[in-house]
């Protein structure tokens, strides 16, 4: 699905990333940790393509794709989602148009035919109702007005309708209360199959309960320095990064 | 000046020349216009207008070949219309393309020819402040629209349609609105300027709304090249409300300017507009709300998006009297730079006289936000979609004030093709 070599990133000419290798399975959910600094936002930008990150050596194959050949929205396309820390606020512009606009965008882009709009309203709502996102807020500006958990519960409701094959959440838990942490684990889980997989950017081993990862890395100093099962997790929280660095 | 001689010459005969009161008038209009010429860039007023063009072009008399198929086609894609049509193809009635049922509205010319002193107070009077283009247009004005509204008049939009026709001689056209609504009254008009070519529109509008009366004017201009001049002045009775939308999208330079004169306590005045530039357009709004009496507000929101190397301007007086306590007059002007090499000017100008107001203005001037074009992308969406999603989002809060909804709806339609246009047509 995912494969990441030897990743060099600078961001605004400061290294970040210095020789990050990762690999993802299909239907595997890698969880990622460590301390602030450590490159892990920026891993999670640099798959995603936002501008400003700059790929200094290494290489990224994702589903058969050289990545960096390819635009934020056409990694989209391909099947890549990023889950925003802080999920960006747009007046004037409603969930449902977004979510629509975004779905046919994929769509066409992919060669499909775009989604009705009885289809896609029927598809948002039950994603919604899953998830526990009021139908009203749907009809409201893109996270303006909502609060952090609702913020989240938004993204993970996108993730839902968009269904990517491989989504990066970078720290989708932080922040959150634990009805608002179950509400995203349960994305999460829903996301869960044989040819998906995910990429979980986390600070704390509390999400870990709801979604058990496959694999934990430990990243620091812009490497990955340590890799185990989910019980790397609890050893973490117990002893901290300076442990295991 | 000495571009104009053939062409003054050429226009001499206006309709009602026979009417003393009105050839004096015409002839001291043209006297002031020769003493002061075209408008200059150095006078506040115009600064950022671009009338630079006119000052070059030669002139002629009417021309009355006028491609009537071109305008045809136009007013055919227009949607169904309900009450009164007038359609001016360069400044020109055009009977077949119109239909006038109404007992409200009139053509100038056939108002002018059949009884001009039922005019004269509104003529004589004119503008308070004419700018030398509107002198001007007393001295050539030919055609407009005189419209009188009545309580038993038919409360059916009202619509006038000006069609710029490419390839007809530099002529320009002097348009006269005179608009008055008597008390407890209301009424949409609806003007739309569209087509396209060098033709230069001047065109003058005096409004009186009586006591409890409401009008609804939205002006939208989308023609291609060309130079549009709209100097309109509107006077509120008591309690009386009058909404304004303006639109200004294509047009080589356009200008909207705008005088309220707030005459009546309570009364209300809701103005509104977006520009919409690319390429080397100019557009400039200018707005002066005179508010005279106790108690009445005015709210003013503008936002301009601009492209290219475009140009948009907007200078938004307020002057409050010192007897206008209790007013309450708020104004905002946002504006959208897509290019760096594009400009907004934005200025806001508040004289205010007495002591317990509410007035506030805001204005600011941006660029896309990236992390929202980013967030979009990463949704899928490509670069064009994501600024257009953007934009449609910057213009949208303004465009949904509009109460009318097949006007809102139109609107929208309207600059979300500009969008399409100005981000996949690439320069123009």
């Amino acid at each position: 699905m995912l494969e990441i070599k030897d990743l060099h990133v600078s961001v605004a000419d400061k290294p970040i990333l210095k020789g990050l290798n990762l690999t993802v399975n299909a239907g595997e959910v890698h969880a990622i940790m460590g301390p602030n600094g450590a490159g892990k936002s920026t891993l999670a930008y640099t798959l995603a393509g936002r501008p400003g990150y700059e790929v200094t050596g290494g290489t990224v194959h994702f589903l058969g794709h050289d990545l960096f050949e390819l635009e934020a929205h056409e990694r989209a396309a391909v099947g890549m989602f990023l889950g925003l820390q802080y999920p960006v606020e747009i007046p004037g512009v409603s969930n449902l148009n977004f979510l629509r606009t975004a779905l046919n965008s994929m769509r066409t882009q992919r060669g499909e035919d775009e989604m009705s709009a009885g289809e896609f309203l029927k598809l948002v709502r039950a994603k919604a109702a899953e998830l526990g996102l009021d139908a009203e807020m749907l009809k409201r500006a893109v996270n303006v007005g909502f609060s952090g958990g609702e913020k989240k519960r938004n993204e993970m409701v996108q993730m839902a309708v968009i269904d990517p094959k491989f989504a990066v959440l970078d720290e989708t838990d932080s922040g959150l209360d634990i009805d608002a942490l179950k509400v995203v684990a349960q994305g999460i889980n829903a996301q869960r199959s044989p040819t998906k997989s995910t990429l979980l950017i986390t600070h704390y081993q509390r999400l870990l309960d709801y979604v058990v990862p496959d694999f934990v890395h430990v990243l620091a100093g812009g490497q990955i320095i340590k890799t185990g099962d989910k019980s790397l997790a609890l050893t973490l929280e117990r002893d901290g990064y300076a442990a295991v660095a | 000046m000495d571009n104009l001689t053939p062409y003054l010459e050429a226009m001499a005969a206006q309709p009602g020349d026979t009417v003393g009161w009105l050839a004096e008038q015409r002839h001291a209009a043209l006297n002031r216009f020769k003493v002061q010429g075209w408008p200059s860039k150095k006078l506040e007023a115009w600064r950022y207008a671009d009338l630079r063009p006119l000052a070059r072009t030669s002139f002629v008399g009417r021309d009355d070949h006028v491609d009537e198929q071109y305008a045809h086609d136009l007013v055919a894609g227009l949607p169904a219309q309900r009450g009164d049509r007038l359609v001016f193809v360069a400044g020109q009635l055009m009977p077949a393309l119109s239909s006038l049922g109404g007992t409200a509205v009139r053509a100038l010319s056939s108002a002018l020819a059949d009884n001009p002193d039922r005019l004269k107070d509104r003529l004589v009077t004119g503008p308070s402040a004419p700018s030398s283009i509107a002198d001007l247009n007393a001295a050539l004005m030919r055609e407009g629209v005189v419209i009188d509204v009545a309580p038993t008049d038919s409360p059916e939009p009202i619509e006038i349609v000006h069609i710029a026709v490419p390839g007809v001689a530099p002529s320009g056209a002097h348009i006269r609105h005179l608009f008055r609504l008597a008390p407890d009254t209301t009424a949409t008009i609806r003007e739309r300027f569209l087509g396209e070519g060098d033709h230069w529109l001047n065109l003058v509008m005096q409004c009186e709304l009586g006591k409890s009366s409401t009008l609804d004017l939205v002006s939208e201009t989308r023609r291609e090249g060309g130079i549009q001049t709209w100097e309109g002045e509107v006077t509120l009775g008591a309690d009386a409300r009058f909404n304004h939308f303006v639109l200004h999208a294509g047009g080589a330079s356009l200008r909207t300017a705008l005088t309220v004169n707030v005459e009546g306590e309570g009364a209300h005045a809701e103005l509104a507009g977006v520009q919409l530039g690319r390429g080397t357009d100019v557009h400039d709004i200018r707005t002066q709300l005179n508010h005279k009496v106790l108690g009445a507000t005015s709210n003013q929101s503008f936002k301009a998006v601009v492209d290219d190397r475009a140009a948009s301007s907007f200078q938004g007086k307020v002057v409050v009297a010192r007897d206008a306590q209790k007013t309450d007059a708020q104004q905002s002007s946002r504006n959208l730079l897509l290019k760096r090499t594009a400009e907004a000017n934005t200025k806001p100008e508040l004289e205010i006289y007495a002591d317990d107001v509410q007035c506030a203005h805001g204005a600011t001037v941006g660029e896309l936000d990236k992390d929202a074009l980013f967030y979009l992308m990463s949704r899928g969406l490509t670069p064009t979609a994501a600024r257009s999603l953007l934009i449609e989002a910057f213009v949208a809060d303004v465009i949904d004030e509009i109460t009318d909804e097949h006007v809102r709806a139109q609107i929208t339609d309207v600059a979300a093709n500009w969008m399409h246009a100005a981000l996949e047509g690439g320069e123009r």
